[in-house]
């Protein structure tokens, strides 16, 4: 492996880790996640236009900002590239043993409504939160 | 004259599929020329439901993401997203063999093992004497014809309120399968309002499916596995593929793969078929008596234009308008993944205002649990966290009304044939697909009523989606069905006008397209094409 792929490969499993704790937290992101997530990414590799590399790099160095700019991004770039590598992983912890029931509906009480309506009221939050730091520039 | 078959069929999928079975059944010699493209998942797939497949298999990304990520669709709803990477073959060389130039209508075609019917949604529904007419199909032969078909591949069904639009007199069918939660919930609501439903001009009934629900020769009943949308394990829902393997087995069938057909070329007393061969790029030459296309609508135009050497000459299209609507169904909010589930659509929704049986349009009813999150997450204009809470609680209660529209033939659908130098057959299909005012009107209105309607029945729309024009899979009327000996038409009996052994099986000849699916009465027609062309003997 030369040291361009090998560095390559290390980003992707840094964004694989950060991705994916994002998405689930707490998970664990096997080796077998981290390739596969690597695989994809290699498969679509594209050049980054100078916005999508600079939210990516802002997600790499700040991993805690990217709840805000995942949900700024969801209404300002809803196509951005970062959104894209989160779609990637969320397919990848989906089709895996481990976080089925992640995924699946479950049976719930009425009263569950409260928890949409705060994920709801959360993500609108987070959301301004995330255009604020984009128009910011970061 | 020995490597003269007595016919060529072109095409595994619906039309060639059935077509040959018919022939081969009279005792003749048949040959099925075929690109064939097959899928490489299928052996992947476990016998297993899909609750139980999420919950074990370490393998389960491989056919619900593919190993080239290919079901994987980011930005703008494409043409084919909705197939999974199991079915994906459907698509696959397409673009390289069969291209086509347009800014307004996006046809999905196929060169794979079953054609379009690979990833066929197994509705069949059988078009009204009226709508049969105006299609200028064989009103007094269909009948017969549908129940033939219904025999041989296995469809389950329902008299119901809705039997004069799905099933009308149908003989030979078996008992419907058992609906799902989602489904039962919408039917039981509906029953209990359907005269103000019909006071609308809606009926709702049991979507006819070909789909075993008691076993048929080696094909098992349906299981419930909810895997449709990925593997065909027991062959409960009848593919093309399956007629075409049986016949395989058969002294008097030969199948040839990998051969692309470009032109027909009458002689005196045989026809050439010239192909192309997709593994070598050389070309080929076959020879039979008869000729039968059965390559779509699109497909079937194609190779008529070319052997007749007429580029640039534009033969009318038909394709249903068609949007789709994704619904929520709240009394179905809150509940666990159903284990025991059929994943077919099993409802239909009419709207026929005049009660003609014609001009009416068709929604069927899909639900969503296996098509998995991934896919609707990106609609959420949420961060992925707070959406994929949201998401997964409305996910049961998700279901999908697909609305098709009727089409008739107007100067503002057409297809011609252009030269393209880029193309490795030297030409394109170039199309042209556009609503007139009023259609788009009166298209926009019945969406809008459907809406409404099913808010009645406590399912509700998030949004109305204009996937564009030829989204519907649904093509025809390329080559219509003449009385007159017309260029670019067919007889009554199927022969293209101009020859004297070709005949076309498939939608070509329809004159007119009912919102009904169309499936069912490709089946009957080419089974009734095949046999004109065995009495033409």
């Amino acid at each position: 492996m030369s040291n361009e792929t090998t560095a390559l490969r290390a980003d992707y499993d840094l964004q694989a880790e950060i991705f994916g704790t994002y998405l689930i937290p707490g998970a664990t992101i096997t080796p077998q996640i981290k390739q596969l997530f690597a695989k994809t990414m290699q498969a679509t590799e594209a050049p980054l236009s100078d916005n999508d590399a600079k939210l990516l790099d802002a997600v790499l160095d700040h991993p805690g900002r990217l709840r805000y700019l995942d949900a700024g991004a969801a209404l300002l770039y809803p196509d951005a590239e970062i959104r894209r590598r989160l779609y990637v992983m969320f397919a990848t912890l989906e089709a895996n043993t481990e976080y089925w029931d992640e995924f699946l509906p479950k049976k719930r009480s009425p009263l569950y409504l409260f928890t949409i309506a705060g994920a709801g009221i959360r993500g609108v939050w987070r959301a301004i939160a995330g255009v604020i730091l984009i128009k910011a520039g970061l | 004259m020995s490597d003269i078959a007595d016919y060529i069929v072109v095409g595994s999928g619906c039309a060639g599929a059935i077509a040959a079975e018919t022939l081969v059944e009279s005792g003749a010699s048949v040959v099925m020329l075929d690109v064939g493209i097959d899928t490489k998942y299928a052996p992947l797939i476990p016998d297993k439901d899909y609750l139980t497949i999420r919950k074990t298999e370490a393998d389960q990304h491989r056919y619900f993401l593919g190993d080239d990520s290919e079901g994987l669709a980011w930005g703008k709803v494409g043409k084919g997203e909705q197939i999974t990477p199991p079915r994906k073959h459907i698509l696959q060389l397409v673009d390289k063999y069969v291209p086509v130039d347009s800014k307004t209508f996006f046809p999905v075609e196929s060169l794979g093992y079953g054609g379009l019917g690979i990833g066929w949604g197994i509705g069949c529904w059988e078009f009204s004497k009226t709508e049969q007419a105006a299609a200028k199909l064989d009103t007094t032969q269909m009948s017969d014809a549908y129940t033939a078909v219904a025999k041989r591949i296995g469809i389950s069904a329902q008299k119901d309120g809705a039997q004069e639009y799905t099933i009308s007199d149908l003989e030979g069918y078996q008992p419907a399968a058992k609906m799902d939660r989602n489904h039962s919930l919408i039917y039981k609501k509906y029953l209990a309002k359907q005269k103000s439903f019909e006071k609308q001009g809606f009926t709702m009934g049991r979507a006819p499916l070909a789909l075993l629900t008691k076993d048929l020769g080696d094909r098992k009943k349906y299981a419930y596995r909810d895997m449709d949308y990925y593997s065909d394990k027991d062959q409960s829902a009848w593919r093309p593929w399956m007629t075409v393997n049986s016949l395989r087995k058969k002294r008097n069938f030969t199948y040839v793969g990998s051969t692309l057909v470009l032109t027909f070329v009458e002689k005196k007393d045989h026809v050439e078929v010239h192909c192309l061969n997709t593994e070598t790029n050389q070309k080929v030459v076959h020879r039979c008596k008869r000729l039968v296309l059965g390559s779509s609508a699109l497909g079937s135009a194609r190779i008529a234009l070319r052997s007749f050497g007429k580029e640039n000459h534009k033969l009318p299209l038909l394709c249903n308008p068609y949007s789709y609507v994704p619904c929520i169904q709240t009394a179905m909010l809150g509940k666990e993944a159903e284990k025991k589930k059929l994943g077919f659509a099993q409802l239909s929704l009419f709207l026929d205002e005049s009660r003609r049986n014609m001009d009416l349009s068709m929604a069927s009813i899909y639900g969503y649990q296996s098509l998995m999150l991934f896919r609707i997450i990106k609609q959420a204009p949420l961060d992925f966290v707070d959406a994929r809470t949201i998401m997964r609680y409305l996910m049961s209660g998700i279901v999908i009304m697909g609305i098709h529209q009727s089409d008739k033939p107007t100067d503002k659908k057409f297809i011609e044939l252009i030269a393209d130098k880029h193309s490795i057959t030297g030409d394109a299909l170039k199309a042209k697909y556009a609503l007139s005012a009023v259609e788009a009107a009166e298209k926009e209105r019945r969406e809008k009523k459907y809406v409404a309607a099913m808010r009645k029945v406590g399912v509700h729309a998030i949004k109305r989606i204009d996937p564009g024009f030829g989204a519907s899979i649904h093509y025809a009327g390329t080559l219509p069905f003449s009385d007159d000996e017309e260029p670019f038409s067919l007889s009554p009996s199927g022969r293209l006008h101009g020859t004297r052994n070709v005949y076309v099986a498939d939608s070509a000849g329809f004159n007119y397209l009912p919102a009904k699916g169309l499936t069912f009465s490709i089946l009957a027609n080419a089974h009734l094409t095949a046999k004109n062309a065995i009495e033409h003997v």
